[in-house]
């Protein structure tokens, strides 16, 4: 059921939305494939990011460059820290993320 | 248009305020369900507030339900009850009480009458008296400080932690702004975000209390046989699905109470004494209706309830307005939605544009505007069991 959303185009052209503006994040609203200029959203803001590898809807990607140790920041709270430096437009998930 | 500080409610002999102004009818065993049913049908500007149990129940799971039953006839949207039952010692446990609190409550016992009907009978004509007596009381400006407002979410997906839930959350910070009180619930979903609330608390002691409330939950989970829910947490689903730690899980569901310092914590429908005012937490099961007769019995007045797929769940005493992100879920059609923030998930809405809107509908809501699962009357009230669900 939580997977209806993937099945019918709704968001236009945007790619992806960050909550805050605090956050180093944002969430991608479909597949974004390696290269894309993906259209963010923040508020009433358009930013335009370029992806670095594929990133599957609902996964996030990074908004600025991250390095170990950093805090990863979604709806404006720490959410975890980098294992890895991460770069602005990768995936940023389990692989990259720690509690 | 001015910022919003007032509303048009219904002043209580107690201090608190209605946005509604109905007589409960209130079953308190199982077996007079279906009597309280036909006295509701039977008066309109009733609601119904049934349950299952309540009949030889000891221990914690007593207690509670003694606080719910006799937290939800206090609701200040009740003007008065009719508590029905199966023999008087029951309705009178209740009815003391309520009646010591300052509020009108009328006794239905089965074994008074020894007739289903002549007991329906009773209870409609008792019920259409207190409506009638107190149908001339008007709606007077009070200021928002007297509003508690809970907030829900449930049927969850993908679009609730980016557009609904931090929309809900603006609305709750418009709210807390202007001196109101907002109410976050369900233990179990907070679980990962406890340290966050820690340091939005307070003081110590309410520090303390956040943290205690999730241990309490954690063993509970125990003792019914979950080795450990943090573990199984995110779950496999939820890591496919992009979520990558407790953490985030967490901070999608407390999002929807804003953003302000935690002023209390308070035990399963106990009364939320907002003094301060402010954002405080009631420690419920997760479940939808088990947390929001939570909040009815605590004393909100209004829920707002934001959803993903879509959820029936309303309180039958606390207006419940839905929320939904899901630009699919508003273009098929959920009939119970009261406010569409899709927009946000388009690109064509700003999270605090969300807020607003919903802060817009709080205040009509609280002045009088139905609410659908008002009209549809599908609201549901179930006291949580201790030990049967986290």
């Amino acid at each position: 059921m939580a997977d209806q959303m993937a099945e019918k185009d709704f968001g236009g052209d945007l790619d992806a939305l960050m909550v805050d503006k605090k956050d180093n994040v944002a969430v991608c609203l479909q597949d974004v494939g390696d290269g894309t200029q993906a259209a963010v959203r923040l508020g009433t803001d358009n930013i335009i990011i370029t992806s670095k590898g594929d990133i599957p809807r609902g996964h996030k990607i990074a908004m600025k460059d991250i390095t170990k140790g950093e805090k990863i920041i979604k709806y404006g709270e720490v959410i975890g820290q980098a294992t890895l430096d991460i770069s602005k437009g990768q995936h940023v998930h389990v692989h990259n993320v720690t509690d | 248009m001015g910022k919003k500080e007032f509303f048009f409610g219904f002043e209580r002999d107690d201090g608190s305020a209605g946005v509604r102004n109905r007589v409960g009818i209130i079953s308190l065993m199982d077996n007079s369900n279906g009597l309280a049913l036909k006295i509701h049908n039977n008066v309109r500007e009733t609601d119904l507030v049934t349950d299952l149990f309540g009949r030889k129940m000891i221990g914690r799971n007593h207690e509670m339900r003694m606080k719910a039953i006799h937290g939800m006839a206090m609701n200040p949207n009740i003007c008065a009850v009719v508590l029905v039952s199966l023999h008087k010692p029951s309705t009178d446990a209740f009815a003391g009480p309520i009646a010591a609190a300052g509020k009108d409550v009328e006794c239905i016992a089965f074994q008074e009458y020894g007739s289903t009907f002549r007991t329906i009978e009773a209870g409609t004509v008792a019920a259409a008296k207190l409506v009638r007596k107190h149908s001339t009381q008007h709606r007077v400006e009070l200021p928002l400080s007297k509003l508690i407002f809970g907030s829900e979410c449930g049927g969850s997906d993908f679009s609730s932690g980016l557009s609904g839930n931090p929309a809900l959350g603006h609305a709750a910070d418009m709210l807390m702004d202007a001196g109101g009180t907002v109410v976050l619930s369900e233990t179990a979903e907070i679980m990962g975000a406890e340290h966050l609330l820690a340091e939005r608390s307070v003081n110590q002691s309410v520090a303390a209390a956040i943290v205690q409330s999730i241990a309490d939950m954690e063993e509970m989970s125990r003792m019914g046989g979950v080795e450990d829910i943090r573990k199984t947490n995110p779950s496999a689903d939820n890591i496919n699905g992009g979520l990558t730690t407790l953490a985030e899980k967490a901070l999608g569901a407390v999002k929807k109470a804003g953003t302000k310092t935690l002023q209390g914590v308070v035990d399963y429908c106990e009364p939320i004494v907002p003094t301060p005012p402010g954002f405080y937490f009631m420690s419920t099961p997760a479940p939808a209706c088990e947390s929001m007769t939570g909040f009815a019995a605590g004393g909100c007045q209004i829920i707002g309830f934001n959803t993903g797929l879509g959820q029936p769940s309303s309180h039958p005493f606390t207006p419940t307005i839905k929320v939904s992100g899901n630009p699919l879920t508003a273009e098929r059609g959920f009939d119970d939605l009261d406010v569409d923030v899709s927009d946000i998930m388009r690109g064509q809405m700003s999270i605090e544009e969300g807020g607003e809107k919903i802060f817009n509908e709080l205040i009509s809501v609280a002045n009088g505007r139905r609410t659908f699962t008002e009209l549809f009357d599908t609201g549901q009230s179930t006291i949580g069991v201790a030990g049967a669900s986290f």
